[in-house]
């Protein structure tokens, strides 16, 4: 009964910061410069980024190196596909970004989780993701080492009129809009029967077994869906930042989702995404200290990593934890 | 009684280490079928092989009459297959209740009855409700929120047990149920397990050390040693089976 109790005003707590934090990215525009709106906007796509990864990473237990490769594979498609095909709705380069990041996390996912075993599964993930860097530079239809440059904001055709999100901040409304539904998505997959089943999955792979469950199957179905997702922020982005290169396929950019995971816990679905916003905000607050920015940030990661295993999140609520426990204790010996 | 496993001549190698030579075996529907022998002998592969964790190098295991040879373990438990481990399996880092809900919305995914889609955000009333009873049934329920982890090792070998019956599978098979228990939880494990096949048509198939343990389940006995069969039948001629005797009981037997 008191567990119940304690999880609830844990939850309560943990809900009012989710609601002031999307609150905080949804009025930016109106009080922050434009520098921060666009940060702003960048960090709601890698958060996107580092929550769908962490269904793979946190939720089924499989540490890939090479995420970058699917969310570069929806970045350049959409923006090729805005070139090739100007007169499609824009939709419809999102949707086939995800969907070509989904058929690269199974083509990857069928040679990669032969191995699904820790060191294994990272370097063929990690060589995997490479290839996709190299074939990516190599090419002359995405530019090669310039990559694709000045990407259009879409116009988009709601049927009862069109909605030109060129304007002002019209994208970073719909970037707002756009994580919020995938992050949504992604929330639904982690606390529905799917996430338990893959968190049961990660904890035992024997037992579940033992349930007639196809672990190999599950691992690819987490394994898709988190490439997929991944694309689709990709494809998000590149109209945002309206140039892509290919850095965002190189293996340095598939670490930023495990620095946000392991930074803002990676047990709990909200973890990556404090991870993602807190990493922002220290790059942010030291982008004038140069040289000793990188210093700062990566002090700071050392001291979480080392310091809180379970990451901002999980740190913050095994504290709430033991707070309502002593609360509840004295409230006890009071009525004793 | 009809034949509900039948192994066929399997030989089971590692490279450098023979493991299993020509198994054949049968195990008869509501049998309690208890295979013994000296450490190393192959029963922990031959459970294995059974269950489908591994493959046999050569020969058959037929289940229901059915060749189910090239069937992985997940396969297996679709067709009424459930296993136990010597170190009990569970999800540790979740409560009692919900290692129970995640048998049982295993078993309705197999089924394929709407209690088992993938897109449920909760488990169903009936779910959460069938959970509560089982281990009500088990003398788990003031255990309900608690972490698996921190369960005792009898309680564990019990949650386990629970687990693999929530599938509610024809043929289960026990590593070394009672390893690690008190002799009072032996006894009270002999009761349950009896009960089980009797009140719930189970067969079983089951490994074990502690002889007390051996003759109060076994129904029919099978001595392993060395990767070979060297007995099998009903439990009171396998005891007294000379061979047997000087391999396996040494002198200990005599007073048994």
């Amino acid at each position: 009964m008191s567990r119940g109790q304690n999880t609830s005003s844990t939850t309560s707590a943990a809900n009012a910061a989710i609601l002031a934090a999307a609150l905080v990215f949804a009025t930016l525009p109106l009080w922050a410069d434009k520098g921060l709106v666009f940060l702003a906007g960048i960090v709601m796509v890698q958060i996107v980024f580092a929550v769908s990864f962490n269904l793979m990473f946190g939720l089924t237990g499989l540490v890939s190196f090479g995420q970058a490769a699917f969310f570069a594979a929806g970045a350049y498609t959409a923006a090729w596909l805005g070139r090739a095909v100007p007169e499609l709705p824009f939709l419809i380069f999102c949707l086939a970004g995800g969907l070509v990041g989904a058929l690269l996390a199974l083509l990857i996912g069928v040679v990669a989780l032969r191995r699904a075993s820790g060191i294994y599964f990272a370097i063929l993930t990690l060589a995997l993701g490479q290839l996709v860097y190299t074939l990516i530079g190599k090419s002359d239809a995405l530019g090669r080492e310039d990559g694709l440059v000045g990407i259009k904001r879409p116009v988009i055709d709601l049927f009862v009129g069109t909605l030109d999100l060129s304007i002002g901040d019209r994208y970073y409304y719909f970037l707002l809009v756009a994580c919020g539904i995938l992050l949504g998505l992604l929330w639904w997959v982690w606390h529905g029967q799917l996430g338990r089943l893959l968190a049961a999955l990660r904890q035992d792979a024997e037992r579940i077994r033992f349930f007639g469950v196809n672990v190999r199957r599950y691992r690819e179905i987490a394994f898709i869906i988190s490439g997929g997702v991944t694309a689709l922020a990709g494809a998000l982005v590149a109209p945002w930042s309206q140039i892509i290169t290919p850095a965002i396929a190189h293996w340095s950019y598939s670490a930023l989702p495990i620095l946000f995971c392991l930074l803002g816990g990676a047990s709990r679905f909200w973890g990556p995404a404090v991870g993602a916003i807190v990493f922002a905000g220290l790059e942010y607050a030291t982008r004038t200290m140069v040289g000793v920015s990188e210093l700062i940030v990566g002090g700071a990661l050392l001291v979480v990593v080392l310091a809180m295993p379970g990451g901002i999140v999980g740190t913050l609520s095994l504290l709430a934890r033991k707070l309502t426990k002593n609360g509840k204790e004295r409230l006890n010996e009071q009525s004793a | 009684m009809s034949n509900l496993l039948e192994v066929r001549g399997v030989n089971f190698a590692y490279p450098s280490l023979k493991v299993l030579t020509d198994i054949n075996l049968t195990i008869r529907e509501g049998e309690s079928h208890v295979i013994i022998g000296p450490n190393g002998a192959g029963k922990t592969t031959l459970f294995k092989v059974l269950s489908g964790e591994m493959f046999a190098k050569s020969g058959q295991v037929f289940y229901e009459g059915q060749d189910v040879s090239a069937l992985d373990a997940w396969q297996r438990v679709h067709r009424g297959i459930g296993r136990t481990f010597q170190m009990a399996r569970l999800f540790v880092e979740q409560t009692v209740l919900d290692n129970v809900i995640m048998a049982l919305e295993s078993r309705e995914r197999i089924k394929k009855t709407a209690h088992g889609r993938w897109w449920r955000l909760s488990p169903t009333k009936e779910i959460v409700e069938e959970a509560h009873l089982r281990l009500a049934e088990y003398g788990l329920l003031k255990r309900v929120d608690d972490l698996a982890a921190n369960l005792s090792h009898g309680d564990k070998k019990r949650l386990e047990l629970l687990l693999t019956l929530a599938l509610r599978p024809k043929l289960i098979m026990l590593d070394e149920p009672t390893a690690g228990m008190a002799p009072e939880d032996r006894r009270a494990a002999i009761e349950t397990i009896n009960r089980l096949r009797q009140s719930e048509g189970l067969t079983l198939l089951l490994t074990e050390h502690d002889m007390e343990v051996v003759f109060g389940l076994a129904t029919r006995l099978t001595v392993l040693n060395h990767g070979e069969i060297i007995a099998s039948g009903d439990p009171e001629e396998v005891r007294r089976d000379p061979t047997v005797r000087s391999i396996y009981f040494g002198k200990g037997a005599a007073h048994a």
